[in-house]
């Protein structure tokens, strides 16, 4: 069975740079619509030596965070260091000790929060945060991460996946159903799969289809000879990530999952003798009248075993081999 | 696999390298150094009757008591940090994750994960049925040709692997310029055990047969990434290979004679049926598959918080045993901005193209040189990757005050299909569009008291169904009775064309979502939350697809202490869906 590769024109390979220069064509217009955000750094305050701050914020004097002794070069040159970074120029604040002359991360509307953590994090994988539903959702960067705290994993306020499910409730409760992924069990964190900071199509998410399973499943990735168009359309078309009832985490048991596309098996309405009986090839098996339905249409995997795809073929000609019970 | 150890061993000379130019890190020489750490002792263990298996689904399927040990350090000095936890349960599972940044340039983070996945064993109990052809003058039955048996080669076997996920990612800060990154990933997954591998043949019987077959497969992935920032506008580039091995000897299956299944005749004209019989092959094998991806992608910052984003992905992937080959290219803009105050907007476009290899199957004929015999099955499989497809979205946000904020989101999904049949009455429909709108409306009602409420429409044409998956018609014979003029080659073959199309996709549906929370200080909250929706697809042409989910739960938070965790709740979920069930007809 000899390859025939298809070498079809790559137009979208081209299409790609193509874009990427409308995007630049388009900047200067689409800048005018902005709305600036903080009016902080407009004010008349300027930084100060972080040694005025811990004078009154003595708890922090000792904090063991990150953030206090970062470099320049960390920083992408665009901030000062130390506690102001995070806080805008302090002098004013601590003239006045008013809280509203200090910009608090902890309370300011998110957009401004989130702001004063991406212009350091703009260059980490975080940087597409504001176009993520967690950000229009306003859920800002301080409800999961606490910027004081120690360097400990990712300064998590609490870990996973209790944090994650504190709000996405229904999501705990799958967890908890027969099949799962190992979450609950501490063997798999909410973000092997999911991106908290980003969920706008980025440059790991386009690329092929599904290719979020096949990270963990690449035992299913193929390309096979024999293929099942559904598990190359969605992985989730069958299966429940979340969690099922049904084993495998299937949406549903066999066999009316794979009834709700394709015909029961030809043999399910054919009446079998009551009795005991022998095969040519020496099989004993005890028949009933209603046998064939247990045998057809119980669960169609233990022929078609192959459901994710096969390059051997089934045995009959008139199936073309493409049964995928090899 | 060259590419992937220099990765590891990259990471690995890295982190050496850094601990002997940090000493102060290990030997506590810097006053300011500081290690604390936590040390827990307990046991781990279960005692269950009956199936196990489902409910043990990631425990080793023992009733012992294990261990369960803990450590935590957690040390610092002025210019280097590490985390540690590690938990160690049995000789199967073991956790560990640790991190090192080390001075101000670079951050290396270890995580091993390893657990049991029991694997399921079906004992084939299901299978027994001879065919009953008539009923003799006693009224007892008469059987027939057609048998199904099955046998399990392996009853007392108990299937499962033990699942070991390594990853090593190596941050480089490189301190010329600002922001400039260079990253390094390595990951080895590997799956080491045994599972039940079921062959069917269908030669003088349908048989079906369950053997023990070993799991050794491994999946490595290497990363090489670097990216800058060059004033607003921050420029990122990956490299990504994956390759996945199966190293385990393919389980063999025996396919029985062809003949016929009562008297062992006809041997030729059985034979005449099938691509293979009266030998023993390879079944249920995993071919070796390698995946790389090319990845740039920049983002600009403009004045007023806005940005721009742009990204290219190239994606080959490859079947290493049967040669196939399937190339990915993808292309996404997407932009946000706050627009005024208290709205803010964002929206994006990808466009992605697969092209996959077709595949020429050069079959023999069908009852080759019986009685009527002769019908070529040869065919070119065209694979159902292949396609073009747009992804675009557009999010509109407005924050009237703290606390309350509106989302309206719409998103599109156009696939146009190069070979998937969506329409039976028309060859040309291949594209399927799917709009989706969805308002969210987010209110902080009291001061502990939040809430969410969100509502979905989705319409979608021309979903992906299956064609004449469904339904035979009478007067649609695909074969009709072939008379071979002598009696023992008479053949009768039988069977109707399908004409119905299956559905598990809606064209339209409505999603509802709601929650409340309400927060009894910062250590206890409870919540309720209800879930539904509603979706039809009225546009088959035998019956019309219909699903429905409601999904109501509540639950109960208490966090006397950061150690102390109490959470409690109960959910409901109810899904109703149909489906056409036509009875078939057969005989051959």
């Amino acid at each position: 069975m000899p390859a025939t590769p298809r070498k079809r024109a790559r137009a979208c390979a081209r299409a790609g740079p193509r874009i990427l220069a409308a995007l630049l064509t388009l900047l200067p217009g689409v800048s005018a619509l902005a709305y600036e955000v903080d009016s902080f750094e407009a004010r008349a305050a300027a930084y100060v030596d972080d040694a005025a701050c811990l004078e009154c914020h003595e708890e922090y004097a000792a904090s063991t965070t990150v953030h206090r002794d970062l470099e320049e070069f960390e920083t992408a040159a665009v901030v000062t260091r130390g506690c102001q970074s995070c806080h805008g120029p302090g002098s004013l604040h601590v003239e006045s000790n008013d809280p509203d002359d200090i910009r608090n991360p902890a309370t300011a509307d998110p957009v401004v929060a989130n702001r004063a953590c991406l212009q350091c994090h703009r260059a980490d994988d975080v940087g597409a945060f504001e176009m993520s539903l967690h950000a229009a959702a306003d859920v800002s960067c301080v409800s999961c991460h606490d910027i004081h705290g120690p360097q400990r994993g990712a300064l998590l306020r609490s870990s996973q996946p209790d944090l994650c499910v504190s709000c996405h409730q229904d999501q705990r409760a799958s967890m908890y159903l027969p099949s799962h992924h190992p979450v609950r069990e501490g063997r798999m964190t909410c973000t092997d799969c999911h991106d908290p900071h980003g969920s706008t199509p980025s440059a790991a998410s386009a690329g092929r289809p599904n290719d979020l399973c096949l990270s963990c499943h690449a035992r299913h990735a193929g390309p096979f000879v024999f293929e099942h168009s559904p598990v190359i359309e969605d992985c989730t078309i069958c299966h429940a990530p979340h969690g099922s009832v049904a084993n495998s985490l299937l949406v549903q048991n066999e066999p009316f999952l794979c009834l709700q596309c394709h015909q029961a098996h030809f043999h399910a309405t054919i009446p079998g003798i009551d009795g005991e009986f022998t095969s040519l090839d020496g099989y004993s098996a005890v028949s009933t009248h209603d046998a064939s339905k247990r045998g057809f249409l119980t669960k169609c995997t233990q022929c078609h075993t192959e459901i994710h795809g096969s390059d051997l073929p089934s045995q009959s000609i008139s199936g073309q081999g493409a049964a995928l019970t090899r | 696999m060259r590419n992937h150890r220099g990765v590891r061993v990259l990471a690995v000379a890295a982190v050496a390298l850094l601990g002997m130019s940090h000493p102060g890190t290990a030997s506590g020489e810097d006053e300011s150094a500081s290690l604390e750490g936590t040390v827990s002792v307990g046991g781990y263990g279960a005692s269950l009757d009956g199936v196990t298996g489902r409910v043990r689904e990631y425990d080793v399927d023992r009733e012992d008591l294990d261990p369960d040990l803990k450590l935590e350090l957690f040390g610092w000095n002025d210019a280097n940090r590490f985390d540690l936890r590690t938990e160690f349960r049995n000789e199967t599972e073991l956790d560990l994750d640790a991190r090192l940044d080390a001075g101000k340039n670079v951050d290396v983070k270890f995580s091993h994960r390893s657990f049991y996945h029991s694997l399921d064993h079906d004992l084939l109990g299901n299978f027994g049925w001879r065919e009953r052809v008539g009923v003799d003058s006693l009224g007892g039955d008469v059987g027939g040709g057609k048998m199904l048996t099955s046998e399990d080669t392996d009853p007392l076997a108990v299937y499962g692997v033990r699942v070991t996920d390594t990853k090593e990612r190596l941050e480089m800060h490189v301190p010329v310029g600002t922001g400039t990154t260079f990253l390094a990933e390595y990951r080895n997954l590997s799956r080491e055990g045994t599972r039940q591998v079921l062959g069917v043949d269908h030669c003088a019987n349908c048989h079906v047969r369950g053997q023990t077959a070993v799991v050794d497969e491994r999946m490595q992935q290497a990363t090489l990434g670097l990216s800058t920032v060059l004033s607003e506008v921050k420029v990122g580039y990956r490299f990504s290979v994956r390759d996945f091995d199966n190293r385990a000897e393919a389980a063999r299956n025996r396919f029985m004679q062809a003949r016929h299944p009562v008297n062992g005749a006809s041997g030729a004209e059985f034979a005449s049926r099938l691509l293979y019989e009266n030998e023993t092959l390879e079944v249920s094998k995993t071919p070796n598959n390698l995946t790389r991806s090319h990845a740039v992608e920049v983002a600009v910052d403009l004045s007023g918080s806005q940005t721009v984003r742009g990204s290219y992905v190239r994606t080959d992937a490859e079947n290493q045993s049967a040669g196939i080959k399937m190339e990915t290219n993808a292309a996404t803009l997407a932009w946000q901005a706050r627009l005024a105050r208290a709205v803010r907007a964002s929206a994006s476009l990808t466009r992605r193209e697969l092209q996959n290899d077709s595949w020429e199957l050069d079959l023999p004929n069908w009852r080759e040189g019986r009685p009527g015999g002769g019908q070529d099955f040869d065919w070119t499989r065209l694979s159902a990757y292949d396609r073009e497809e747009y992804l675009g979205s557009a999010r509109l946000v407005w924050a009237s005050r703290p606390g309350r904020n509106l989302r309206l989101d719409y998103a599109l999904h156009s696939t146009d299909r190069d070979h998937v049949l969506l329409d039976p009455d028309d060859d040309s429909a291949t594209r399927t569009v799917q709009h989706t709108v969805r308002a969210t409306w987010s209110e902080r009602i009291a001061k502990a008291t939040r809430s969410r409420l969100s509502a979905e429409y989705e319409h979608t044409s021309l979903p992906f169904v299956s064609v004449r998956g469904i339904c035979e018609e009478a007067g649609s014979d695909v074969f009709m009775p072939i008379d071979g003029g002598q009696p023992s080659d008479w053949i009768y073959y039988f069977q109707r064309e399908r004409i119905g199309t299956g559905a598990s996709l809606p064209t339209k549906a409505v999603r509802l979502k709601g929650n409340l929370t309400h927060g009894f200080g910062a250590r206890a909250s409870v919540s309720a939350y209800a879930n539904a929706a509603f979706e039809k697809n009225d546009d088959l042409n035998l019956y019309d697809f219909e699903r429905t989910v409601i999904a109501p739960g509540f639950s109960a938070l208490l966090m006397p202490s950061d150690e102390f965790v109490f959470a409690t709740g109960v959910a409901h979920s109810r899904i109703k869906s149909n489906a056409k069930l036509c009875v078939t007809v057969m005989d051959g």
